[in-house]
C-alpha cells in the first residue's frame, strides 16, 4: 500500500518550504498509486460494482428472445424420433418455437475463472419388445430392440457452422425391460442432469451450446420425449 | 469516507497554530491510508478488470471423457467403494482453499451394468437367476469425509443410465477433499454379482468466497 507520511511542522519551527513540500510529495506519491490496501475492509460495496463484473448468465435460447425468464421449457413436450432403422439418428434440441434450444453467445477471457454449463430434463422412451427373432433384447447392437439414447452438450463457435460434441458430457440411457410383443411395451420415464466445465483455453468468443440426443438402434417406434428442460450456462468472471 | 471536515479554517491574518495545520493534512493523509470506502468511489466505478482473479470465486473440477478413464466396481463387494477394481479413483478433488468460503459441489455421470454375455445380463430364460435378483447402484458425495448427499438407487434393468448430485457446504481455509463412492448391492444386502462401468462423468467443486 502507498502510505503518506507526513512531515509535521512543529510549533516554533520555521515553517520551510521543504517541510511543506515533503508532506505534499508524500500525498502525491500515495495519490498517484492507490490500491486495494488503500480501501478499508469490507468497505467496497455492490453500489461500486458495473453489472456482470462477476458473472454473467445465459438461459435457453437468451439470445433469440427478450426474456430469458420466461422461456425455459418447462411446459412444453418436445418428441424426436428417428428414421433411421437399426441405425441412428441425433436431433438437436428445439425451444418453443424457435428454431432450437441454444445458449449463447459466450465469450472468455484468459483471467475468467469459469463457465459453468447446467442441463436438466425429464424423458419419456418406448421400452422393448421380444417379438422379433431377429433382434436380441438386451443387446447394444445395431439389430437391438433395445431403447439406446445418448445425450450430450454440443458447442459451435460462431453463429453458423457444426456443432461439436463437448467431450465428457455423453450420458447414456438404456432399459432391459422387456415386453413379450410390440403393443405390449410399457414406456420408461426417468431424469437426466449434465453438468460440466468448459474449457477455457484458449480464450474465445461467439461460442454457443446447445443439447443434443442420439437415437440408437430399436426396429420399430423410436421417439423420446423430453417433458421438460432447462438448459443455462454461467460465466464466473472473478 | 469521502466528506472530510477541515478541522481548523485559517483567516487571513491569523497566526496558525502548528497543530491545526498537521490535523487538516492528518484528516485526510489517514483515510488514504487505508479507510477509503464504498463512498470515496463512485457507482458502478468497478468492472471485472478492477478485481483480482479468482478473489469471489474458484472452480475445481475432475472430467473422466477417455475409455481409459472408466472405472470398473465389483459387484460382490457390498459395501462403499471409493476406488475400481482395478484400485484406481474415480477422480477425487483435493485443494488447499486460502479463506474460509462455501462449496457448491455438483456430480453427474453415467454407468452401466458390465455385461457378462453376449446379450448382455439379462436371458430370456425362465428361471434365469439373473432374471429375478434385483440388485441396484447407489453413489454418494463425500467432502472431507462426510457425506453430503447421495443418489437414488438405480435398478440394474437400467441397463445404461446416469445420476446427479449436487451439495453446498461451508468449508474452513485450509486443505480439502471432494469425492464420491459408489455401493453395489442386490434387494436383500448381499452381492449383486454384476459389476458396474463408470463412464463418461464429472466432479466439480466452487468455492464462493463473496
Amino acid at each position: 500500500m502507498p502510505k503518506i507520511t507526513l512531515t509535521e511542522v512543529k510549533k516554533g519551527d520555521p515553517l520551510k518550504v521543504d517541510k511543506l513540500n515533503s508532506s505534499m510529495d508524500s500525498i502525491r506519491t500515495a495519490a498517484a498509486a492507490i490500491d486495494a490496501d488503500n480501501v478499508r475492509i469490507e468497505g467496497v460495496d455492490r453500489r461500486n460494482f458495473k453489472a456482470t463484473s462477476t458473472a454473467v448468465n445465459d438461459v435457453a435460447s437468451f439470445v433469440n428472445v427478450s426474456s430469458g425468464v420466461t422461456n425455459l421449457n418447462v411446459q412444453q413436450d418436445f418428441v424426436y424420433n428417428s428414421s433411421a432403422m437399426h441405425g441412428h439418428t441425433t436431433e438437436q434440441f428445439k425451444h418453443h418455437t424457435l428454431a432450437n434450444g441454444i445458449i449463447g453467445p459466450f465469450s472468455w477471457d484468459a483471467s475468467d475463472v469459469a463457465i459453468k454449463l447446467n442441463l436438466s430434463l425429464a424423458y419419456t422412451v418406448p421400452g422393448m419388445h421380444d417379438a422379433h427373432a431377429t433382434e436380441p433384447k438386451c443387446s447394444v447392437r445395431p439389430v437391438s430392440s433395445r431403447p439406446y439414447f445418448v445425450f450430450d452438450i454440443r458447442r459451435r463457435d460462431g453463429s453458423s457452422g457444426s456443432w461439436n460434441t463437448v467431450s465428457g458430457t455423453e450420458r447414456k440411457i438404456a432399459f432391459n425391460h422387456v415386453a413379450p410383443n410390440f403393443a405390449d411395451r410399457v414406456p420408461h420415464k426417468g431424469s437426466l442432469s449434465i453438468v460440466h466445465l468448459v474449457d477455457l483455453a484458449p480464450p474465445s468468443s461467439g461460442v454457443y451450446f446447445s443439447p443434443f440426443v442420439t437415437i440408437w438402434y430399436q426396429r420399430l417406434s423410436r421417439p423420446i420425449t423430453i417433458t421438460g428442460y432447462n438448459f443455462f450456462g454461467q460465466r464466473i468472471r472473478r | 469516507m469521502a466528506f472530510k471536515y477541515r478541522q481548523a479554517f485559517f483567516e487571513n491574518g491569523d497566526i496558525i497554530d502548528a497543530r491545526d495545520w498537521n490535523r487538516n493534512v492528518a484528516e485526510f493523509a489517514d483515510e488514504l491510508n487505508g479507510y477509503l470506502d464504498r463512498d470515496n468511489l463512485p457507482p458502478v466505478a468497478f468492472t471485472h478488470e478492477h478485481i483480482k482473479t479468482k478473489a469471489f470465486n474458484e472452480f475445481y473440477s475432475s472430467i473422466a471423457n477417455t475409455t481409459a478413464e472408466h472405472r470398473t466396481i465389483n459387484g460382490n463387494i457390498t459395501t462403499w467403494q471409493s476406488e475400481s477394481d482395478a484400485g484406481l479413483g474415480f477422480g477425487a478433488l483435493t485443494f488447499a482453499s486460502d479463506t474460509d468460503a462455501l462449496a457448491v459441489v455438483e456430480w453427474s455421470g453415467s454407468w452401466n451394468w458390465a455385461p457378462t454375455h453376449v446379450d448382455y445380463q439379462w436371458r430370456g430364460v425362465s428361471g434365469y437367476a439373473k432374471n429375478t435378483l434385483e440388485y441396484y447402484v447407489k453413489y454418494r458425495l463425500i467432502v472431507d469425509g462426510m457425506v453430503v448427499t447421495t443418489v437414488p438407487n438405480s435398478v440394474w434393468t437400467r441397463a445404461f443410465d446416469s445420476g446427479y448430485m449436487c451439495a453446498a457446504i461451508p468449508l474452513p481455509a485450509g486443505n480439502h477433499k471432494v469425492d464420491i463412492e459408489v455401493r453395489i448391492r442386490s434387494k436383500d444386502g448381499g452381492p449383486a454379482y454384476q459389476d458396474i462401468v463408470l463412464m463418461e462423468r464429472e466432479l466439480i467443486c466452487w468455492l464462493r468466497k463473496r
